[in-house]
């Protein structure tokens, strides 16, 4: 019988006992180990790389002058970019050339940034924003008006996230 | 270009390893044989070597008789070096690397870098040449050149002058290769500019090879312009199809739209050159008329139908068959296609009114200068004009007609003197280089053939029947020059230069004109008298093919004709049909059975008759006068608003097949673009067509097809694909 | 440097949660509900258990949000079962192969009802770079995907988003029939 107790009761008792010391612990001790997202939001290391934005200068002109070099250096040729010449009524970038249609594949996209290191003009930046998953499929194809910040220096502003909590986009 | 070829070797030594190279060849091929290379500009194989980029410069020695080397004391260009005796170039020492950085540098001064919007971004020789050999910075932080920026020379070519590295390719071209010496530079030293005299247009029948040729972004095509990148695009081998010489070509693609399209080497037929006309002639593929769809006329408006709806209206309308049904052709449909369907016509719907000609002469089968005079009609391959000691081109303007052609028959004169004697009523670019112009009289053709040959006979180099000879004497010289109005020495000078290495040049606009079957035979006469060779060339892409394949209302595929019935019966075993045996009508006797109710359905393929056809009003009785029309076509045309029922075609370049040209070389197009919409390859529509009709086991592809040709028609053994070689044969 | 983030607490107790469709944990409520819909989807939504299905380098950070960091167990998701019959939601993770492809389809018809997929990471949803002969582009061209998780790997807490997305599907809609004994196969859906 004291075998029993020994070799049973007591582990078990001993076992119950650690979880509790833990249970009253967790509040001091462990609070920080778990990321509580969506209730708050850890921080994305320097480098993360998620969404992509199009750029503007500051007077307002798209930074995208359409060279198509972003959709050379994407490894998996998720990026489709169709130029067009700018004119004096229309105008969209500096230069002669700005890209009509830009689009992005994100569920191809494998955000290894090289489109961000072979923009000439800066203009395709990737962000932390990483809250992209969804239903369907042709959701996925992110259009040059998708990209594109609606005035200069949006891309830069911290984002509400989608579930809650306002995250530095840096 | 190299001096000219010779057979006696030198041995020089390239980095210290010794080769023969022929003597004179040029420094920078030399080097391609052990490998290496040497980076180039202004330098181009097929013109002559300038020196004006010096990104060529190698260091050059010679052995002295202790064996060392003596160096120049100056890099050289090896662009316009030729080789010699005991010569030791160097091509990878520091001195070399050096001058390269330094010349690329200076060259780079007042280059712009606006690579990221150039269009040649990607694929430009100054972009590959700095990164192999430029210097990574630049020491240059002054103001640039600033000069206006896409300045449109002509409807093809923008120019950018900043980026202009005066290495005078374009302005070369224009004066060597195509003649029309459009470009030039004006202002010296840095301002030195290539363009057209005055910023006028530049107007020349080959300027998109200039576009080729730019090493840099300076001269760009206007209607690729921004159009895509190279990495954008899928590039695969093709055929141009918008006239008979069949250039290969390459075609860019994106997303599955034709893009541009460059020359491609095949030294056999096109060097590397490509004429405007086929270079910007492509917008079919992506023309909004495109036909996607079947159409179907109920209740007197066309409806989408799908296809077996279509099959079954055709079909019971074909029903009655024999003279009641027709088919004709247009020029821009393969080899297959049209044997399918002179096998559909003949063995299904029992007919032979079938025709794919559309001048005003039509030869009859007798009549044809094969069966009457034993005269090929395709002798001379383009490459053999080169080595042609005198060249008659009569009643064509072959820069417009045979733009290819042109070219070789220039490149003859400019390299090998060959003597060109173009005779035509109009003035023609080729009288630029002409050694005699004879410039008739419109419509008096057969008095200058006739006059030519009565030169010959007189001049004792030529002997020709009795009956001939009396035939003759309305065209002697003196009569021949009252009514063409040609000066009689200069028909006698004509008749003296051609020869037995003489080839005489006309097409089948030559059959347009009054009298051509006369013309025709003294044309052939002539070239038999003086054992010269008679060429008849055919001017839409695949002609010479439906002509070929039995698209003729009395000639059957290899030629057969069907008046032969023992060899025609032999024909139809080797199809496996019956041949009917009542001869077709021809094109003009057709329409006229359509106008006047005889023919009760009319099956158009590729072809708009509005367009091709002399006599509109004619054709609009016909069109409306046939009970039920086909219109198979790529994109809608006139014809199209008349048909009962239209079928969408694929265009060339997207279906398999084959492709005769004028040389009667047949060239394998392979599908580089993918389908468009709803429609189907020629060779389909009518495989589905004969086994709706009959039950049978279909052609699933275009080999399959060639494969029976061959059986049909031998001469067209050595065009099965798997033995087309890469430049095409010829049969 | 980027700033350090202040932890935000969105909602504690005195959050309402009816009817709040952008948080997270809620409850959403459609017009066509019924309060048994209710119940029954936040029974479901509240406890999928994932089928372990990691193909590649996803897996890895698949397993990394069950773990302590991350914590999937909030969700009560933690439940990461072996085999399908006890399994409510596949998590595709990795490249899916063709080969892969026929299994991944027994796997998932032996899931009894009801049943969702995730597909995580740009190889499983779309084929990724792996543009080739060898892979499935798109998990979807084999079984019906419910949410698709972009990123080469998402990280932990991209998958959180994607099952959150999930969990708000699944409180979307109807509950449809309570429980499935037979699971669902292609041949007894022919023979139905």
């Amino acid at each position: 019988m004291s075998d029993v107790y020994k070799s049973v009761v007591k582990p078990i008792l001993a076992g119950f006992g650690i979880t509790r010391r833990r249970l009253m612990q967790r509040r001091k001790k462990y609070a920080d180990v778990t990321v509580q997202y969506p209730d708050e939001l850890r921080e994305q290391y320097p480098r993360t790389r998620w969404r992509h934005f199009l750029t503007r200068y500051d007077n307002g002109l798209e930074k995208c002058i359409g060279c198509s070099l972003c959709a050379g250096a994407c490894p998996a040729r998720c990026i489709f970019v169709e130029a067009a010449e700018n004119t004096d009524e229309a105008r969209f970038s500096p230069g002669e050339r700005y890209a009509v249609r830009y689009e992005i594949n994100m569920i191809r996209c494998i955000f290894c940034g090289y489109c961000q290191d072979a923009c000439p003009t800066g203009a395709i930046i990737l962000r932390k924003d990483f809250e992209l998953a969804d239903y369907r499929r042709e959701d996925f194809i992110y259009t040059k008006e998708m990209l594109l910040e609606e005035y200069p220096g949006q891309s830069e502003e911290p984002f509400e996230s989608k579930v809650g909590g306002v995250y530095v986009n840096g | 270009m190299a001096a000219a070829p010779t057979t006696d070797t030198v041995t020089i030594s390239i980095n210290d390893v010794e080769i023969e190279v022929p003597k004179g060849e040029l420094i920078v091929d030399a080097v391609k044989r052990l490998g290496l290379e040497i980076p180039i500009f202004c330098y181009h194989s097929r013109m002559k070597p300038v020196g004006m980029c010096r990104m060529c410069l190698v260091e050059v020695g010679f052995k002295q008789p202790d064996g060392s080397v003596r160096k120049m004391p100056k890099p050289q260009a090896g662009c316009t070096l030729p080789a010699s005796e005991g010569m030791a170039v160097y091509t990878d020492t520091e001195l070399v690397h050096k001058d390269r950085r330094g010349v690329l540098e200076f060259l780079l001064i007042n280059h712009p870098l606006d690579c990221p919007i150039c269009d040649r971004g990607g694929e430009c020789p100054l972009q590959n040449n700095t990164l192999f050999y430029g210097p990574s910075t630049s020491r240059f932080i002054e103001l640039k050149r600033h000069l206006p920026k896409a300045f449109p020379l002509s409807r093809y070519v923008t120019l950018d002058l900043e980026r202009c590295i005066q290495c005078g390719r374009c302005v070369r071209f224009t004066e060597e290769i195509s003649g029309d010496a459009q470009l030039a530079f004006r202002f010296r030293g840095a301002n030195m500019q290539p363009t057209s005299f005055q910023l006028t247009e530049f107007e020349s029948k080959f300027s998109g090879n200039v576009i080729e040729i730019c090493p840099v972004g300076a001269l760009t095509s206007t209607k690729y312009r921004f159009r895509a990148r190279p990495w954008d695009l899928e590039t695969k081998p093709a055929i141009c199809t918008v006239c008979s010489n069949g250039c290969s070509v390459w075609f860019d693609y994106r997303v599955g739209k034709f893009v541009r399209l460059n020359g491609r080497v095949n030294e056999a037929v096109n060097e590397e050159w490509t004429c405007d006309r086929g270079k910007f002639g492509h917008d079919f593929y992506n023309s909004p008329k495109r036909l996607l769809a079947p159409a179907l006329r109920k209740e007197d408006a066309l409806r989408t139908a799908n296809w077996a709806e279509a099959y079954a209206a055709i079909l019971e309308a074909f029903e009655p068959g024999g003279n009641a049904v027709a088919a004709l052709t247009g020029p821009m449909v393969s080899n297959e296609s049209y044997y399918l369907l002179q096998k559909l016509f003949r063995g299904v719907f029992r007919s032979n009114n079938l025709d794919h000609r559309w001048t005003r002469h039509l030869s009859a089968a007798s009549d044809r200068l094969e069966s009457k005079m034993g005269m090929p009609t395709v002798a001379t391959s383009i490459e053999a004009f080169e080595h042609k000691s005198a060249v008659l081109a009569i009643g064509t303007s072959l820069a417009d007609e045979e733009p290819i052609l042109f070219l070789r028959l220039r490149k003859a004169w400019f390299k090998n003197g060959t003597k060109v004697v173009v005779a035509c009523d109009r003035d023609t670019d080729a009288d630029s280089f002409a050694h005699l112009v004879l410039r008739y009289r419109p419509g008096t053709e057969m008095a200058l053939a006739g006059g030519l040959l009565a030169a010959a006979v007189e001049s004792g180099r030529a002997t020709v029947p009795d009956p001939v000879r009396e035939d003759l004497k309305r065209y002697s010289p003196s009569a021949a020059a009252s009514a063409t109005g040609v000066p009689e020495d200069r028909i006698r000078e004509a008749a003296d230069i051609l020869g037995p290495n003489a080839a005489i040049v006309t097409t089948h606009r030559l059959l347009d004109v009054a009298d051509a079957q006369g013309t025709l035979e003294y044309l052939a006469g002539l070239a038999m008298c003086l054992r010269a060779e008679f060429n008849l060339y055919a001017l839409g892409a695949n002609d010479q093919g439906a002509l070929e394949l039995g698209i003729h209302p009395e000639l059957l595929p290899s030629g057969v004709a069907l008046a032969d019935a023992e060899a025609a019966a032999e024909v139809g075993r080797t199809m496996g049909i019956e041949i009917p045996r009542e001869p077709g009508l021809g094109t003009h006797e057709l329409l006229r059975a359509c106008a006047d109710g005889r023919i009760k359905a009319l099956w158009l393929v590729g072809c708009d008759p509005f367009a091709l056809h002399a006599d509109r009003d004619l054709v609009q009785r016909a069109l409306e006068g046939v009970e039920f029309l086909v219109v198979q076509d790529i994109v809608e045309t006139e014809a199209t608003s008349y048909a009962s029922v239209i079928l969408p075609m694929l265009g060339p370049a997207e279906q398999d097949g084959t492709y005769t040209n004028m040389e009667r070389r047949v060239q394998r197009l392979r599908q580089v673009i993918p389908d468009a919409g709803d429609a189907k390859p020629a060779w389909r529509i009518f495989a589905e067509a004969m086994l709706r009709a009959q039950p049978q086991t279909p052609f699933f592809s275009a080999e399959e097809i060639m494969e029976e040709i061959a059986r049909v028609a031998p001469a067209f053994e050595v065009a099965r694909y798997d033995r087309l070689g890469h430049e095409g044969t010829r049969l | 440097m980027p700033k350090k983030i202040e932890t935000v607490v969105l909602h504690d107790s005195s959050t309402p949660v009816f009817g709040d469709i952008q948080k997270g944990g809620s409850v959403v409520l459609a017009s066509s509900q019924t309060l048994l819909d209710i119940a029954i989807n936040q029974a479901r939504a509240n406890a999928l258990w994932p089928l372990t299905f990691g193909l590649a380098c996803c897996a890895i950070e698949m397993m990394s949000t069950v773990a302590s960091r991350f914590d999937l167990a909030r969700f009560g998701s933690e439940a990461f079962r072996a085999t399908p019959r006890q399994a409510d939601v596949m998590i595709i993770a990795g490249r899916l192969s063709k080969k892969m492809a026929p299994v991944l389809r027994q796997i998932y018809d032996q899931m009894p009802e009801p049943k969702w997929v995730i597909s995580m990471g740009a190889c499983a949803s779309s084929g990724g770079v792996y543009n080739n002969y060898a892979i499935v582009q798109g998990a979807d061209q084999v079984v019906p995907v419910d949410v698709y998780v972009p990123g080469c790997p998402p990280s932990p807490d991209a998958l959180i988003y994607g099952i959150i997305k999930l969990q708000q599907k699944i409180k979307r809609g109807k509950f449809g029939r309570l429980i499935e004994l037979q699971p669902r196969t292609l041949e007894s859906e022919v023979r139905v």
